[in-house]
């Protein structure tokens, strides 16, 4: 396995602050009765990820995706479980495992007063293998070969999002954890990231955990996914598994004044679920819910009992729609 | 961890306040460059050459060691000072704008970057120590070549060596108090102004304990022992009485930098360096 998350606790008390001082003795006397409670952030969290796949971390705001990597990550502690990059224990042996792994937590963050190359050129200190050559063709991979010379400070939150990238290209890690890696980029930034993702995920053994509120993307790159909700696993699985279902659905759209005898009509056959009167825009249309492997069989039926079909398109369940079954309707950062 | 100091002295050599401590370490030296630039100068013009051998050493011979420990002195206190701001600068701030992860994510253990940030610093007082006796050799230099006093005879340099190697321990021991404040404060000037505290602090500390035992408000013989290992006054080396009394017998055991001095100053960097560390350890990422 690339990563295990097993049976992991995190909660949060109160940040520190000059109010927290005054109010130390009453925590203190909560503390010693057993009264004093914590957020609960992470409850049991438990999930593994294949080597080699590209797997999608969701869940909606306040689900613990970000503390979940960083826990994993071994930047901030956690209370109980235990977290594996590559078999080896994040918390104990988080030097070796952190020797093959990338990771972008939340914003990217960089030494402001540098360039952006020199940004990378930072890390070739610690990973011999970058050579400014390495550098150049990873800039430009990214597209920020241009700007190269130009402050962090003065990058735009995309820029940074790609130098960051590049970093982790550089590094030629073996498990990549991407945390929101599309957020603040324009339509076109995000289309780049997806196709490095998807040709990160072709170059071999890499694992890659992405986190993100861009269902679509996810359902583009992603072979597998985790969702979580209130710190729990609620969903793990293959995404065309998971998007299966056992019927399937169709919208048939046929001449206005046909439309109640088309209903009746398929509403009497064996292969058909259920018929649904709905409108798209002001026309309208039925949605229907068929059988598995019966669909063939509506437009002959149609035909035969002369009704013209307009149009009869299959609808895919998108993860969306999955995501807010299983997370019952939780706002994502998408709706938002 | 070589790897990991390279990559902070790669840092550093990218901050533009580092290039202005350096200065403001050297600027004492810098300054009397300076100035003999000018009376060099000045001498050519007017034809002046200055004193004589004979006279310097009757007038500056035997304060030459003194001026000297001065200098050395002022070294230790600008270094002080100025240092907390790259020590604020590599832990405060890094912690602050949180890219302190880019090197928390890199596969080494957290002592070792911590190590790394205090070698690294001093490295960089090391550097600047080496500076400053590099502009005192060519002060006099300058001195041997243009107004031909030779100031190199002058020099007692079993006590120099001796004196160079106590800042260094003292300063080991402000770096570790300063490394421990940086953890908590939020940004470099913060460290700088807390450091300053701090050691005004733990010196008033010291003060009253002398009170205290003078006033016969605890035993004197409490008080005397406490004294012994206080931070600050452990730290100082400059006691003129001393001074002179060495510089006529050549006698360096009765100059404080010995176990008083340099184990009190261990002491203390361990203390600090320890507690810093089991901090710097255990503090979260922010969330």
């Amino acid at each position: 396995m690339a990563i295990e998350a097993e049976n992991v606790y995190k909660s949060f008390g109160e940040p520190f602050s000059f109010k927290r001082i005054l109010k130390l003795p009453w925590e203190l006397a909560l503390r010693l009765f057993g009264n004093y409670k914590k957020k609960s952030v992470l409850k049991d969290l438990s999930f593994k990820v294949e080597r080699g796949s590209v797997v999608g971390f969701l869940g909606p705001n306040g689900a613990g995706k970000s503390t979940s990597l960083k826990v994993m990550l071994n930047l901030i502690r956690k209370d109980a479980g235990e977290c594996h990059i590559l078999g080896f224990n994040t918390e104990y042996d988080y030097d070796k495992s952190l020797k093959s792994t990338g990771a972008l937590v939340e914003l990217p963050v960089f030494y402001e007063f540098m360039t952006g190359f020199d940004n990378l050129l930072i890390t070739a200190n610690v990973f011999k293998h970058i050579t400014r050559e390495a550098i150049d063709l990873s800039l430009r991979r990214v597209g920020l070969f241009d700007h190269k010379d130009k402050k962090v400070s003065q990058y735009s939150t995309g820029m940074r999002q790609k130098l960051y990238v590049a970093k982790i290209l550089l590094m030629k890690p073996k498990v990549i954890i991407l945390d929101e890696p599309t957020s603040g980029m324009d339509p076109k930034g995000q289309a780049e990231m997806r196709d490095i993702i998807k040709s990160l995920a072709g170059e071999g053994d890499i694992t890659v955990l992405v986190s993100s509120h861009l269902l679509y993307e996810i359902e583009q790159v992603a072979d597998y996914v985790v969702i979580i909700k209130d710190g729990v696993v609620v969903t793990y699985g293959r995404v065309a598994d998971l998007l299966e279902t056992e019927h399937e659905l169709y919208d048939l759209e046929v001449a206005p004044e046909k439309i109640s005898e088309c209903g009746s009509l398929l509403s009497g056959m064996d292969y058909i679920i259920g018929v649904e009167n709905t409108l798209r825009g002001n026309v309208p249309y039925l949605s229907l819910k068929i059988k598995k492997d019966a669909a063939a069989r509506v437009p002959k039926d149609l035909v035969a009992s002369n009704i013209d079909i307009y149009n009869f398109m299959r609808q895919k369940r998108s993860l969306e729609e999955y995501f807010l079954e299983v997370t019952d309707g939780a706002a994502t950062g998408q709706a938002k | 961890m070589f790897d990991l100091v390279r990559y902070e002295v790669f840092k550093m050599r990218r901050l533009k306040k580092v290039y202005f401590c350096a200065f403001a370490i050297n600027f004492f030296p810098l300054m009397i460059l300076f100035v003999l630039t000018v009376l060099f100068f000045k001498g050519m013009l007017y034809g002046w050459v200055g004193i004589s051998q004979q006279m310097f050493q009757d007038e500056f011979g035997q304060g030459i060691m003194g001026s000297i420990v001065v200098m050395l002195s002022f070294f230790s206190w600008a270094s002080w000072f100025f240092q907390t701001i790259i020590a604020g600068e590599l832990i405060s701030k890094e912690f602050e704008n949180k890219s302190i992860k880019l090197m928390l994510l890199m596969p080494f253990r957290r002592l070792t970057i911590y190590m790394a940030k205090l070698v690294s610093t001093m490295l960089f007082f090391a550097f600047n120590m080496l500076i400053y006796l590099s502009l005192t050799a060519v002060i006099g230099v300058a001195l041997d070549r243009i107004f031909g006093l030779n100031v190199f005879q002058l020099i007692d340099y079993p006590l120099l060596g001796k004196l160079c190697n106590a800042y260094f321990v003292v300063n080991v021991s402000y770096i570790s108090l300063v490394f421990l404040i940086s953890i908590f404060a939020k940004s470099s000037e913060t460290t700088m102004a807390f450091s300053i505290f701090a050691t005004f602090a733990l010196k008033a500390i010291d003060s009253v304990i002398m009170l205290f035992g003078k006033l016969n408000i605890i035993p004197i013989e409490l008080s005397n022992f406490l004294n012994k290992y206080a931070y600050l006054k452990s730290c100082e080396i400059i006691n003129t009485e001393k001074l002179l009394e060495v510089m006529k017998t050549n006698d360096y055991t009765k100059l404080p930098i010995s176990f008083d001095m340099l184990g009190v100053n261990i002491l203390y960097s361990l203390l600090f360096l320890m507690t810093g560390y089991l901090i710097f350890k255990r503090k979260e990422e922010k969330g």
